[in-house]
């Protein structure tokens, strides 16, 4: 039973790694520059 | 034009809209940058110098179970802290980014956590090495190892790292992003060799997560806690692609994928080599007790002489981490410095024309990571049944100062976002989108968590030393700095001509043979 927990939490892991690299690798290609502006905290 | 012209100069005025000069050279690419944070990371030295610790308190299941749920929280904290990497890339980062979240003194407080946490990594991680060189090289040249020698083996090593560092940022990024493939290299060599060479075979795979068993005196579920340290440690000093920012072309989308995957990568190269030693276990009780238990698991799975050369080889990447650390924190301070944040700030803000490093930052950070292992040596010498060890103490103040300083800006920015004054049009390119707040939230709750479970007894010692370091600040804070800290919102009033005047300066001598300048 610790053996099947154990993976299942590998494969969460994995999975989280995978769904942040495709969220941000979305946000990166929709980037448009000219919406940006610098936070300077003022 | 050539791309890496037009991002270069891109870059630049990016950081001039900070109010701040092009001063550190601009030659890291994205590899460089994801090298430096997976070298500090380094696998080779947290989950091997820590090994002894997981599985004393944790037994084989620290290294299945613990070593991936600290993996999976900490992914949180990695992709928290690259969106603020990308929305305001500055080498200053996590202090730079407190003090403009909120204002200069939350800044302030958050560098000096921070630059306590980096002290305790540079420590923990030379100590590391020369923990695993010195007895070595005891059997080399025949003396016997003990702490006085492992303490002139560690200011070698720091001495080393020192030299190399003041030499310039293309050796050392090119050493570090050998050092990258040297890492995976050495975990190949690792899991194959253990994997076929194994005397006896390995242990089923139920081995790795079986939980319930601890070789302390401590009941199984506190035990495993404590245990955690050995991957949190690990998990410390990816900051290192955010302090190199300013050296990396292209930060905003390179920086934040240093920061993250270098995590990734290290979750998975890490799980292999943990899961193959672990199996690789003939006596668990024996080995928890010795002196070094990775060492000791290896000699019995391979033997003596392949053992020792797999150990050579392992001890070399703990000394390219080292390197890599020393340049992190060598740039967080120099970066603090030019914001007049530290006493004598002057000095350490200098940058060397000739190689275009923080050079008296650098042996700043040598000098202070020698004093921290140094004070430990001299109390363990006055108090010989300390029942703490030296690592667990070093790692146990890095991993505490390093969380709570990424933990800072995190909130803060949660904070703003609810104020309304850190707004999507401050992103990034690299951010969450709508799960940004839910990973900043996980990423918050796991810091306070392990903060907790990293000074509790037997680790008391360093929650001690990290109360005293705070009194300090206070004390420092109320009698000095509060009304004298300008923090990163004065550079904003610099003039652009005086930025471009300060960056033309450094062109032109950047030559050999021409010495320090000072940044006004």
């Amino acid at each position: 039973m610790a053996t099947l927990i154990g993976f299942a939490l590998l494969l969460a892991a994995c999975l989280v790694a995978v769904g942040i690299v495709r969220i941000a690798g979305k946000s990166i290609r929709e980037y448009n520059e000219s919406e940006h502006e610098s936070f300077l905290g003022k | 034009m050539r791309p890496q012209a037009i991002h270069h100069d891109k870059d630049k005025r990016d950081l001039n809209k900070f109010g701040y000069a092009q001063e550190l050279l601009r030659s890291m690419g994205g590899f460089s940058n994801f090298a430096i944070s997976f070298s500090i990371i380094s696998i080779l030295t947290g989950a091997v110098s820590l090994y002894g610790h997981g599985l004393k308190y944790g037994g084989p299941g620290m290294m299945g179970f613990g070593w991936t749920i600290v993996a999976l929280f900490v992914m949180f904290v990695a992709a928290s802290m690259s969106e603020l990497a990308s929305a305001i890339p500055t080498a200053g980062a996590l202090y730079h980014w407190a003090a403009i979240l909120k204002n200069k003194r939350w800044g302030w407080y958050t560098a000096w956590i921070n630059l306590i946490g980096q002290i305790g990594i540079v420590a923990g991680i030379d100590y590391s090495v020369a923990l695993f060189a010195d007895p070595l090289l005891a059997s080399v040249f025949g003396y016997a190892s003990n702490d006085t020698t492992i303490l002139i083996a560690f200011t070698v090593i720091l001495l080393s790292h020192g030299v190399l560092n003041h030499i310039g940022i293309r050796i050392v990024a090119k050493l570090n992003d050998f050092s990258a493939w040297y890492h995976i290299a050495i975990v190949a060599i690792v899991v194959v060799s253990l994997a076929f060479f194994t005397k006896g075979g390995l242990n089923s795979v139920d081995y790795l997560f079986k939980v319930g068993q601890t070789f302390s005196d401590k009941p199984y579920m506190f035990a495993f806690l404590i245990g955690l340290l050995q991957a949190q440690w690990t998990f410390t000093g990816y900051d290192a692609s955010a302090h190199t920012i300013e050296e990396t072309i292209n930060p905003r989308v390179r920086a934040p994928w240093g920061i993250f995957t270098s995590v990734v990568y290290s979750f998975v190269f890490g799980f292999l080599m943990l899961a193959f030693v672990t199996l690789s276990i003939k006596d668990a009780a024996a080995a928890a007790g010795s002196d070094n238990a990775f060492i000791y698991v290896i000699s019995q799975a391979l033997g003596g002489t392949f053992g020792s050369v797999v150990l050579w080889l392992v001890t070399a990447a703990m000394w390219f981490c080292g390197l890599s650390s020393i340049t992190s924190f060598s740039r967080m301070m120099y970066a603090f410095s030019r914001d007049k944040g530290m006493p004598f700030s002057r000095q350490w803000a200098q940058i060397s024309k000739k190689y275009r490093t923080p050079a008296k930052a650098i042996w700043l950070a040598v000098a202070l990571s020698f004093l921290l292992a140094f004070i430990d040596y001299i109390i363990k010498l006055v108090s010989p049944d300390a029942t703490y060890t030296t690592i667990a103490f070093l790692t146990a103040v890095s991993v505490v100062g390093l969380y709570v300083a990424y933990g800072i800006p995190v909130w803060l920015k949660l904070r703003a976002k609810a104020q309304g004054r850190f707004q999507a049009k401050h992103n990034g390119p690299w951010h969450l989108g709508k799960y940004s707040n839910a990973i900043s939230i996980a990423a918050l709750v796991w810091i306070v968590f392990i903060c907790i479970m990293m000074i509790v007894p037997p680790n008391e010692m360093a929650g001690y030393a990290l109360a005293g370091m705070l009194v300090l600040l206070v004390i420092m804070d109320l009698a000095y700095y509060r009304k004298h800290f300008q923090g990163p919102q004065a550079a904003l009033s610099n003039s652009m001509e005086d930025i471009l005047r300060r960056e033309r300066e450094l062109e032109g001598d950047s030559r050999p043979g021409a010495g320090f300048t000072h940044k006004a």
